[in-house]
C-alpha cells in the first residue's frame, strides 16, 4: 500500500496543532527550569487548625474533610507521621497542602504553602499521570496525546523531508550532524 | 518571503530538533504512566586498590575514589552506609549505577556494575543538564545542545504555524483546533 503524501502531511500538522499549546508550556517552563537560579523561588507558608469531633480518623474520613473544605488539587501522598498521625498531602500546581490529624487534640492541622509564579508553571510542566479527578485525566490524557505526537511529527517529517527536498545538501547536514552527537551521547551513557 | 523558504527553513528546524522530540516523546510516555524501564541486573565486577585521606567525611571518602578512578557520576549521600568493617556507597549517572563495597581497613575496593540499559537512558535525557561530575567534553556539550533545541523547536513551531495560517488553512480547522488550544490552556490552568 502505497502511503499519499497528503495524508502523511495532514496527520504531521494535526499532531501538531492539536498539542500546541502544551508544547509551547513545556518550551517556555523548560527556559524557567534551565534558568532556575535567575527566577524568584519565595513561598509563602501558613499553618491553621480545625476542630475535629472525633478521637480517630480513617483515610477515607480525612479525604472526605479535604473534600469538604475545598482542599486544592489532589491526593498525592497518604502516610503517618513519627508521632502516627495519619497525614494526607495534596498538591496542585499553586499549592501543597499537608493535612495532620493530630492524634489526642481531636485536630486538624492545615499547612499550606503556596508557591511563587514560576514555580506554578513548572509544576504545570511536572504534572503527570492518570487519577485526581476530571480535569488530572484528561490532562494526562493530552500528555499522551503529545507523547505519541513528538514521536509522530518526526517520522511523518522525515518522510515528507524524503518526498519534497530529498536531495537538499543542508538537510542532510543537519540531520546526519543531529544523529551523530545524538547517537555517540546515547551509545557513550549506555554502554560506557 | 516565499513558501517553499518557509518550508527549508521549518525543515531545517524540524531536522535539528528530530532525535530530542523522540527521546521527550517516549519519555512522556514513560513517565505518564509511571513505568520503571530501568534494569537493575549486575553485569560486571571488580576489585581494586585504593588509597584516600582516611580523616575525611564518608561522602569525601566516596568523591576522592570516584576522582582517583575516573569515574563519571554522582554520590547520593543517603545511599552512603557505614559499619566497623565495611563502607558502601554508590555512584551513579544516566547510564549506569555501580555499586561499592569498601574495606577501611585494607583498602581494598569492591564494585558491581549495573546498567540501566538503552531505554531508561533515553529516558533519563529528558532531565539532563550536561552536568555530571567527571565527564567527557561530549556529555557536556548537551548544555548548549539543550538550550539550542529549545530555541529552534520554538522557532520549528512558530514557522510551521505561520506555513499553515498562511498557506493552506481551512476555517474548519482555525474553529477546531484554536479550541483545543483554548481548552487546553484553561485545563493548564485548572492544574
Amino acid at each position: 500500500m502505497r502511503i499519499q503524501y497528503k495524508t502523511v502531511k495532514k496527520i504531521h500538522l494535526y499532531a501538531c496543532l492539536a498539542t500546541a499549546a502544551l508544547l509551547l508550556m513545556f518550551i517556555f517552563t523548560s527556559y524557567f527550569m534551565i534558568y532556575h537560579d535567575q527566577f524568584d523561588h519565595d513561598s509563602v507558608n501558613k499553618t491553621e487548625l480545625f476542630n475535629f469531633n472525633s478521637s480517630s480518623v480513617s483515610d477515607q474520613d480525612l479525604q472526605n474533610w479535604a473534600d469538604e473544605h475545598h482542599v486544592p488539587g489532589r491526593l498525592v501522598k497518604s502516610y503517618s507521621n513519627p508521632a502516627s498521625d495519619p497525614v494526607l498531602e495534596y498538591a496542585n500546581a499553586k499549592v501543597d497542602t499537608r493535612i495532620t490529624f493530630l492524634t489526642g487534640t481531636d485536630q486538624i492541622e492545615v499547612t499550606s504553602t503556596t508557591k511563587g509564579k514560576v514555580d506554578a508553571f513548572v509544576r504545570i510542566h511536572r504534572n503527570m499521570g492518570y487519577g485526581g479527578g476530571f480535569s488530572y485525566n484528561i490532562y494526562a490524557f493530552l500528555l499522551d496525546v503529545l507523547g505519541a505526537s513528538l514521536i509522530l511529527f518526526t517520522i511523518t517529517g522525515i518522510f515528507m523531508w524524503m518526498r519534497l527536498l530529498k536531495n537538499n545538501k543542508w538537510a542532510w547536514i543537519i540531520f546526519l550532524g543531529g544523529l551523530a552527537y545524538f547517537g555517540s551521547v546515547l551509545l557513550y551513557l549506555t554502554f560506557v | 518571503m516565499k513558501k517553499s523558504l518557509w518550508i527549508k527553513i521549518h525543515l531545517y528546524c524540524g531536522l535539528f530538533t528530530s532525535f530530542y522530540l523522540l527521546v521527550f516523546g517516549v519519555s512522556s510516555i514513560i513517565l505518564n504512566h509511571k513505568l520503571n524501564v530501568e534494569k537493575d541486573k549486575v553485569a560486571n565486577t571488580w576489585t581494586t586498590h585504593v588509597s584516600y585521606d582516611p580523616n575525611s567525611t564518608d561522602l569525601d571518602i566516596a568523591l576522592q575514589i570516584r576522582d582517583s578512578l575516573d569515574l563519571m557520576g554522582w554520590v547520593p549521600p543517603w545511599k552512603i552506609k557505614k559499619d566497623s568493617s565495611s563502607l558502601d556507597f554508590e555512584i551513579t549517572h544516566l547510564g549506569k549505577t555501580i555499586d561499592f563495597q569498601l574495606n577501611p581497613h585494607t583498602g581494598v575496593l569492591h564494585a558491581k556494575e549495573r546498567p540501566k540499559g538503552f531505554l531508561a537512558v533515553m529516558h533519563e535525557l529528558h532531565f539532563f543538564n550536561g552536568n555530571v561530575p567527571n565527564a567527557p567534553l561530549l556529555l557536556r556539550t548537551w548544555a548548549v545542545y539543550q538550550w539550542l533545541t529549545l530555541f529552534v523547536l520554538f522557532f520549528s513551531l512558530i514557522t510551521g504555524i505561520w506555513i499553515w495560517v498562511r498557506y493552506s488553512h481551512k476555517t474548519w480547522e482555525l474553529y477546531v483546533f484554536g479550541g483545543i488550544f483554548l481548552l487546553s490552556v484553561i485545563l493548564m490552568l485548572q492544574l
